[in-house]
């Protein structure tokens, strides 16, 4: 199954390989000073099907340097978060995601998943819910997933992160061994930085400690 | 010279030069052996404008130093109104220790230089009154950027003005670049990365950007970096030798995997000699502190006495102690001596960095609404509260 997966991949990489102008394959881009804020993507990888996690990088990138530093700069109002359309990488095979996608972040956010305090343990009566999103990766083999791991505040920064990060991996080898593909899937943790609800109650916490998922759709 | 220097002991150079001045060797060399780092010096200010009194206080409480009354002060630094800032250090039998002038800059920085030889002259050991800082700002639900300040929080600008998220900021060794976590939109997909920034010319790359986590760059003596990847299946410390470049190694097989577990572990710190790695981790369902060879080999958990479930660690640049937090009940600071033993509890709060004097800590508090930075000094225990910033701010990094 993972080989058939690797020669599928390789084959659609070639394809788009050809069909991409200017991927040339790598470029040279670290500290590489760039003009504005366009980003330039060099190809990846062929994906390793095996392990979680692994697989190469989805791309440096080049970032715009950053801007001059102004004393007494204020200090940011809340910014909105708009559901925008995602620009297309133009990456080579085993990029991820391989060509242009949609964030549906409605698809799935009746399965959130939750875990025990400092646990990244998938919880038995959560099962169900990774189920669902099983069934749904299986029937769109053209879909993809990003699997966020959250924490409560009742822990230190970079603990938390590592620990949401524990929590992604835990509910995407679950995915694994339900027949969804290791490369379709990417763990993101967001440590305690983006609670789903404020405060320091127990019923805060209960909330934040929790894993949720991002469906990729292919953009039209 | 030194010869000499080693017959009288610390300060007793400066004693020796002041000699000239027309005071009593033996008076200034008694007071000067006798320094205890844990008491705090009481010194009396006077005739310094009120801004430049300010910048004088907070330097010198922040180093081991009271501001009392005169009365009570076993050293004296006068000053007059108006710049540019000028000061005399005296010791209570009027003996001189300097009488200096302070040029160019503005009147801040010249009450900063003034600090540092009041420092010098009493501790015989630099100040950190001119040296910076870094931290995360939270600037919105789904930013924060790291900014850089002076240590007592003044002249703070944003290194980044990215607004997604960022965290766990580090310098490099020389200070020039700096490393930090950015959650990095690639591809349309937000990713944790760690960025490699340098200050002097603004240019950014991606340092490591791994599928997962990329995060916690910890960059050594020797130019390596530590950092927390989960390629390998779990957040792992690997370290990347002083010229990896990422975009020849998108599989990560020239780092070093310095842990392979089940478990995460978190927060790398280097040992000053640049062979060791201390970081939290996790055995038989307990946090610890362990540490590890940074080329590869087995962890040694680190025994600490007195403290429970720590992280955060920070290694002190003279290699004699590691301060950490430890999660008990609230978060309490604590240090241990490098090679393990009794932790010493010493105040509320988290995330630690040293200053590279080896004695101050920067760290987090957990306010009402927001996290503030402070400042400890770990002989007297004394702490300085970083005035608090518009918005929560924390994962201080001191420079080196």
């Amino acid at each position: 199954m993972k080989k058939v997966n690797l020669y599928k991949l390789i084959a659609l990489g070639a394809v788009l390989a050809l069909g991409i102008p200017g991927c040339s394959g790598k470029k040279p881009v670290k500290l590489t000073k760039v003009p504005g804020a366009k980003v330039d993507v060099a190809g990846g990888g062929p994906t390793s099907p095996t392990g979680p996690g692994t697989g190469p990088g989805t791309g440096p990138g080049t970032l715009p340097p950053t801007p001059p530093v102004t004393p007494g700069t204020g200090i940011g109002t809340t910014i909105p978060i708009t559901p925008t359309p995602i620009t297309p990488g133009t990456g080579g095979p085993g990029s991820f995601p391989a060509g242009p996608v949609k964030e549906n972040r409605a698809a799935f956010a009746a399965q959130i998943v939750h875990f025990d305090y400092d646990s990244a343990v998938v919880m038995p009566e959560d099962v169900k819910k990774i189920e669902t999103v099983a069934q749904h990766m299986k029937q769109n083999e053209d879909h993809l997933l990003v699997i966020e791991g959250h924490c409560d505040e009742r822990g230190t920064e970079e603990y938390n992160r590592a620990l949401g990060e524990r929590r992604a991996l835990s509910v995407r080898e679950k995915l694994m061994s339900l027949g969804v593909e290791g490369d379709r899937m990417r763990t993101v943790s967001y440590g305690e930085d983006v609670p789903m609800l404020e405060g320091a109650t127990k019923e805060a916490w209960q909330e934040n400690r929790r894993g949720e998922f991002v469906l990729l759709e292919p953009a039209p | 010279m030194k010869q000499l220097k080693k017959l009288i002991g610390q300060g007793g150079a400066t004693a020796l030069l002041l000699g000239a001045l027309g005071a009593s060797a033996a008076d200034r060399i008694n007071i000067t052996k006798n320094y205890d780092p844990t008491k705090l010096v009481p010194i009396a200010l006077s005739g310094f404008a009120a801004g430049t009194t300010a910048v004088l206080r907070f330097d010198l409480e922040a180093q081991g130093f009271s501001v009392v009354p005169q009365a009570r002060a076993d050293f004296m630094l006068t000053g007059k109104p108006g710049v540019p800032v000028e000061g005399l250090l005296q010791d209570r039998n009027k003996a001189v220790y300097f009488n200096k002038k302070y040029q160019g800059g503005n009147s801040r920085l010249q009450a900063h230089a003034l600090s540092d030889d009041v420092v010098l002259a009493v501790t015989g050991k630099p100040g950190i009154s001119r040296t910076k800082v870094m931290f995360k700002m939270v600037t919105g639900r789904r930013a924060r950027e790291i900014y850089m300040a002076d240590f007592d929080g003044f002249n703070a600008r944003p290194l980044t003005q990215d607004k997604r998220l960022a965290a766990s900021p580090d310098w490099a060794p020389g200070n020039q670049r700096v490393y930090y976590t950015s959650y990095w939109v690639h591809g349309g997909v937000e990713n944790p990365t760690i960025v490699a920034h340098n200050l002097g010319t603004g240019q950014r790359g991606v340092f490591a950007r791994f599928a997962g986590l990329n995060t916690s760059a910890a960059v050594g003596p020797l130019g390596r970096v530590a950092m927390v990847l989960s390629l390998g299946g779990s957040p792992d410390i690997y370290v990347a030798r002083a010229n990896w470049d990422f975009n020849q190694d998108r599989f990560g097989k020239q780092l070093t995997r310095v842990t392979k577990t089940k478990e995460a572990e978190s927060s790398p710190a280097w040992s000053p000699d640049g062979q060791w790695l201390c970081f939290a981790a996790k055995s038989g369902g307990r946090r610890i502190l362990v540490r590890a060879p940074a080329g590869g080999g087995g962890m040694q958990r680190i025994t600490i006495a007195g403290a429970r479930n720590p992280s955060e660690p920070a290694w002190s640049p003279d290699g004699r102690w590691i301060a950490f937090t430890a999660q008990m009940g609230g978060f309490q600071i604590c240090v241990v001596p490098a090679g393990g033993g009794e932790a010493k509890v010493l105040t509320q709060g988290e995330d630690p960095s040293w200053a590279p004097n080896s004695r101050t800590l920067i760290f987090t508090r957990r306010g009402v609404n927001k996290r503030t930075l402070a400042l400890l000094d770990v002989p007297t225990k004394q702490v300085k509260n970083i005035p608090a910033f518009a918005a929560s701010s924390s994962q201080a990094a001191w420079q080196h």
